[in-house]
């Protein structure tokens, strides 16, 4: 591997693992808070992508009001889909992770429908491409790093100094003794599932401008999360957050090397090694 | 303050938990509630705070019906809680728990000094304020959760088997807490295994016994009640 290709593969690998750690720590969110895997997680980052796909190209804003266009649509889609679909299943677990299954399918199909099945691309807010000694790479990927850090900060600021984020923790701790406390359980689930939605939404939209969007792209990202979480520790979001960072490295420097699929197989093959060796994840308690 | 419980069943799905429970708590009191393991004793204080609602009955709180309130509304009347198993946030610190306790309190400013009477109750949780829950002593994380639930000032303190597990010493430690706690006025519902403290401590007590109350009365009285006696108190 020359420098330059080394460089050009860091940088993928730092933008990938930002978009990894975002969708990873919605997953994780709505996992701790709710205790079920959201399999429509993939599908919310897909409609992240198509908000900023209209907002952008259909209705001409820039990319960045596009973007935070896109995070609070979908992460009041998310609020609205917990207290219709979600709420009134009182807790009952397995129904929430079928139903949530369920969800994926139909947004899959209602945005095949509505938006068509076919790639759409993105313009991405720069067509500037940097180059570091030979290596090139585009700003509208360049970008998503410090953006998706920003967000990150953002989030981790909320849960560990606001009253409403410190509310969150508790419930994920014990909800009993959370509302016990005088916390609304049912309030916090339906504020961290839209969070958990918006988060995926960011990752959808930042990373279109780099792929195309469709219906479908939201089917692979599901998996990578899958592994983020199991490697980070279900329901934490520092674990998230490290999960995120490794897998995007593990991604970016074994499809460069050795190729996608065998980058694929690598990502498993960690997941496997994680669960034997500590299955509660590096983060778990 | 005034807690009134008339006919209160509570189902787990078809399984009568709790069944026909009337019961009395007046401002001043410490009220045992005394029985086997399964009597259905946490099931009454979870219905009480609105953790789980009842399929019959009446509850009221200071003349105000409670028995179809969340649990946050509950605290914020003036219930506290200190379940069963303690229950504290075990990645939060000690401080940031008993902060947790205040969160249904709207006179924020005072929070900080009651964190420091709660010190004063329990120097322990001062000198390890940074410190995560989870890794406190058992006997520890119950001060951290019975200060935890003197931070929403309650008016009413239902207590969960406070003693369970823990050494003799603390045991005591605890018993004094209580009483204390309830010369400053605050009413307590004490559940207990330990039922030679709990009718010590108390003034009332009732007996449970698959999900109905069997006997109660004065605790002196329920003392030398032979069946108690022979049941609990091992004469
Ligand atoms: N979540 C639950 N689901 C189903 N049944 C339950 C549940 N919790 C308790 N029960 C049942 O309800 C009855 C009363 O239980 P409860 O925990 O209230 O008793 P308890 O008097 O507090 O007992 P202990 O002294 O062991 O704490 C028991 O038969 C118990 O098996
Ligand atoms: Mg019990």
């Amino acid at each position: 591997m020359t420098g330059a290709e080394f460089t050009q593969t860091l940088l993928n690998a730092l933008m990938l693992a930002s978009v990894y750690v975002l969708m990873a720590s919605g997953f994780t969110l709505i996992y701790s808070i709710m205790h079920i895997v959201n399999f429509a997680h993939g599908e919310i980052y897909m409609l992240g992508a198509f908000a900023v796909y209209y907002f952008s190209m259909e209705y001409h804003l820039n990319f960045f009001l596009a973007l935070v266009l896109a995070i609070l649509v979908v992460g009041v889609l998310g609020i609205l889909l917990e207290r219709v679909l979600f709420l009134p299943m009182q807790q009952a677990h397995l129904p929430q992770v079928i139903l949530s299954l369920g969800l994926a399918m139909a947004l899959q199909g209602i945005a095949s429908v509505a938006f068509g099945a076919g790639d759409r691309p993105v313009d991405g807010p720069f067509d500037t491409v940097l180059r570091f000694g030979g290596a090139a790479i585009s700003m509208e990927r360049l970008i998503i790093i410090p953006i998706s850090v920003a967000i990150m900060i953002a989030l981790f600021a909320f849960v560990k100094w606001t009253r409403t984020g410190q509310a969150m923790r508790a419930v994920a701790q014990d909800s009993d003794a959370a509302a016990l406390q005088g916390i609304d359980v049912a309030f916090i689930s339906c504020l961290a599932f839209g969070v958990g939605c918006a988060l995926a939404s960011a990752a959808g939209a930042l990373i279109a401008p780099v792929f195309y969007v469709n219906p479908f792209m939201g089917g692979s990202v599901i998996m990578k999360a899958f592994i983020i979480i199991c490697l980070g520790g279900m329901g934490s979001i520092s674990g998230a957050a490290v999960g995120g960072l490794i897998l995007g490295f593990v991604d970016s420097f074994g499809a460069t090397l050795f190729g996608n699929s065998v980058a694929n197989i690598i990502g498993f093959a960690l997941l496997i090694i994680i669960l034997l060796v500590r299955p509660q994840g590096l983060f778990g308690r | 303050m005034h807690l009134k419980l008339t006919d209160v069943t509570v189902h787990y799905g078809k399984v009568q938990a709790v069944k026909n429970v009337s019961l009395e708590v007046d401002a001043g009191d410490i009220v045992a509630l005394v029985g086997a393991n399964g009597a259905g004793k946490t099931t009454l204080l979870r219905t009480i705070s609105g953790l789980h609602p009842p399929t019959a009955g009446e509850i009221r709180f200071m003349g105000q019906r409670i028995d179809h309130l969340r649990p946050a509304q509950i605290v914020r009347l003036g219930i506290g809680h200190v379940p069963e198993g303690r229950k504290v946030f075990p990645s939060m610190t000690v401080l940031e728990n008993l902060l947790m306790g205040a969160y249904s309190r709207r006179d924020r400013g005072s929070v900080r000094e009651d964190v420091e009477s709660v010190y004063q109750h329990f120097p322990v949780l001062a000198q390890r304020h940074g410190q995560l829950a989870g890794t406190l002593s058992g006997g520890e994380q119950q001060m951290l959760a019975i200060g935890r639930a003197l931070m929403s000032k309650p008016k009413l303190m239902l207590m969960d088997e406070p003693s369970l597990g823990l050494s003799p010493i603390v045991v005591e430690h605890i018993a004094e807490i209580i009483a204390s706690i309830n010369k400053t006025g605050t009413a307590i519902v004490l559940v207990e295994q330990n039922v030679a403290l709990a009718l010590q401590l108390a003034n009332r007590g009732y007996v449970m016994a698959t999900g109905e109350i069997v006997l109660h009365g004065k605790s002196s009285d329920l003392m030398q009640n032979e069946e108690v006696a022979r049941a609990f108190l091992g004469r």
